[in-house]
């Protein structure tokens, strides 16, 4: 007899090899699409979001009142991207994007460029913030976001100015006193979040002066020239018709970025330009005369070149006054 | 033992496959939700928009809607393009009753003709949305303004469709 020495071995069949390769493919594979969802869900999440915020802002736009002020109130901290695009052939009235980023749980990073915009022609955004790379405003909020929903009136209503920031903003005017006399009467009507008007600390607000003084103010108003500087740019505005608030352009220059301002004023004066038009058509069905019909086509000239320019005429004024007497003479408003 | 791995994989996979069913109609009906909840904000607030408010002075008259306008911002075809997000705007006259010979408002019949439709994007108006506005026009036969006429006033309903992305 021949004994034989046989090694221990351990049999390793295929259907083991096979049940582990499979198994490790069904655990990748679970990993992966769990992922894949999680990021979806949030995408989702964020542009329900956007289009709620949407439908939500229509009810603060103004209709028999002179301005409203609202607070949104958040569940979690948010990210709000505004995008405004200007008036081109193919979109005569602009855009206005807007998408929402809510903080990704777990730690994670927030990514700017991550859920889809929701687009609205019809609304005018002012938000305070700075433009990132994708030339978008973006506010960010812990809580709340506040809301100023201001109409522009050139005489007859254009929009609604709905001026945006969050509770991380905080805003001083150092010398309220040099304001126009009733700004600072209808700044304290409005009673705006985080607004005050003595106690600037620069550290903690931005600081908005009237005049010339410009050292340690981060907005200087300059009221005989109707301009507003941020930084190295200056906006202008218009004091809008003296029936109602003339000051809307001027909350909205001080409120929101110059780069913002700049093409929602263009995209304004596309839309007055149309409503121009409307009025001119109505003021020859109910026989207002040349001179109505020669002061409206003068306005929709001065709207046609701001539109160009994004710089608002000082002559605008005179050009509002004369047509709102004309007009309501003859019943056109 | 690989076969039941196999067998395993199969029904859960199935398990998924009706579990991202719902999901997606749950989101289809939330997207609707929106829809519709956008239409009803607009129907409401479709007086006071510009385009079509009645003013005295400049200032609004409360959810009265000035049916000249509407009339002349229907030739304007900018606003078919998507600026209120409709697929249907029309306003319709209740009061006084319109002359059922005029259904659709053309220049002439402006003072009794019934519907006014602004925009028409669609032949499904399932989901509209309806809000009773006031309707003023200018009536030459009143008043005794620069050549005459004056404002007269009546009730109406304004229809709104919110747009459907998905058709």
């Amino acid at each position: 007899m021949i004994k034989i020495l046989s090694k221990r071995g351990y049999e390793f069949s295929f259907a083991w090899i096979f049940a582990i390769f499979v198994g490790a493919v069904i655990i990748f594979l679970a990993i992966y699409f769990t992922i894949q969802i999680i990021g979806t869900q949030q995408a989702t999440r964020d542009v329900t979001q956007s289009k709620s915020l949407g439908v939500l802002l229509t009810p603060i736009e103004t209709e028999l009142e002179e301005g409203k002020f609202a607070k949104i109130y958040l569940t979690d901290p948010t990210r709000i991207y505004f995008e405004c695009k200007e008036p081109t052939q193919s979109n005569p009235f602009g855009s206005q994007n807007l998408r929402l980023s809510i903080k990704p749980p777990l730690g994670q990073r927030w990514e700017d460029a991550q859920s889809p915009a929701v687009t609205f022609h019809n609304k005018y955004f002012f938000p305070s913030g700075e433009l990132n790379y994708f030339d978008e405003t973006a506010a960010e909020g812990e809580k709340e976001f506040y809301v100023l929903s201001k109409p522009l009136y050139l005489p007859f209503k254009v929009a609604d100015l709905m001026i945006i920031y969050s509770d991380k903003q905080k805003f001083c005017f150092s010398n309220i006193n040099q304001a126009p006399s009733d700004f600072r009467r209808r700044m304290e009507q409005i009673n705006m979040t985080n607004v005050i008007f003595a106690g600037c600390n620069p550290d903690e607000h931005e600081v908005i002066c009237f005049g010339s003084r410009t050292s340690g103010c981060d907005i200087v108003v300059n009221e005989n020239q109707k301009t507003v500087m941020k930084g190295s740019k200056t906006v202008s505005y218009a004091e809008s018709s003296v029936e109602h608030d003339p000051y809307a352009m001027l909350y909205a220059a001080i409120f929101s970025d110059p780069d913002t301002y700049t093409c929602q004023v263009k995209r304004l004066m596309s839309h007055a330009s149309k409503l121009t038009d409307i009025y001119y058509s109505k003021s020859n069905y109910i026989n207002c005369g040349e001179a109505v019909r020669q002061e409206l086509q003068s306005l929709n000239n001065t709207f046609a070149s701001t539109q160009q320019s994004g710089i608002v005429p000082q002559n605008l004024n005179i050009l509002m006054r004369e047509l709102q007497t004309g007009g309501v003479n003859c019943g056109l408003f | 033992m690989a076969f039941m791995l196999v067998a395993v994989i199969l029904f859960f996979s199935m398990v998924a496959i009706v579990y991202f069913m719902i999901v997606f109609s749950k989101l289809s009906d939330s997207a609707e939700d929106l829809r519709q909840e956008e239409a009803k904000e607009l129907a409401r607030q479709m007086a006071g928009t510009p385009e079509l408010m009645f003013s005295e002075g400049t200032f609004a008259q409360s959810s009265a809607i000035d049916f000249d306008k509407a009339f002349f911002l229907k030739q304007h075809i900018a606003y078919n393009r998507g600026f209120w997000n409709l697929d249907y705007l029309a306003i319709e006259r209740v009061y006084p009753a319109p002359n059922p010979a005029h259904q659709e408002c053309t220049p002439s019949t402006l003072a009794t003709c019934r519907y006014l439709t602004i925009i028409s994007n669609t032949n499904n108006l399932a989901g509209t949305q309806t809000a009773p506005v006031a309707i003023v026009w200018w009536d030459n036969t009143l008043g005794i303004g620069i050549t005459g006429g004056d404002y007269r006033f009546g009730l109406g309903r304004i229809h709104t469709l919110a747009h459907d992305p998905t058709k």
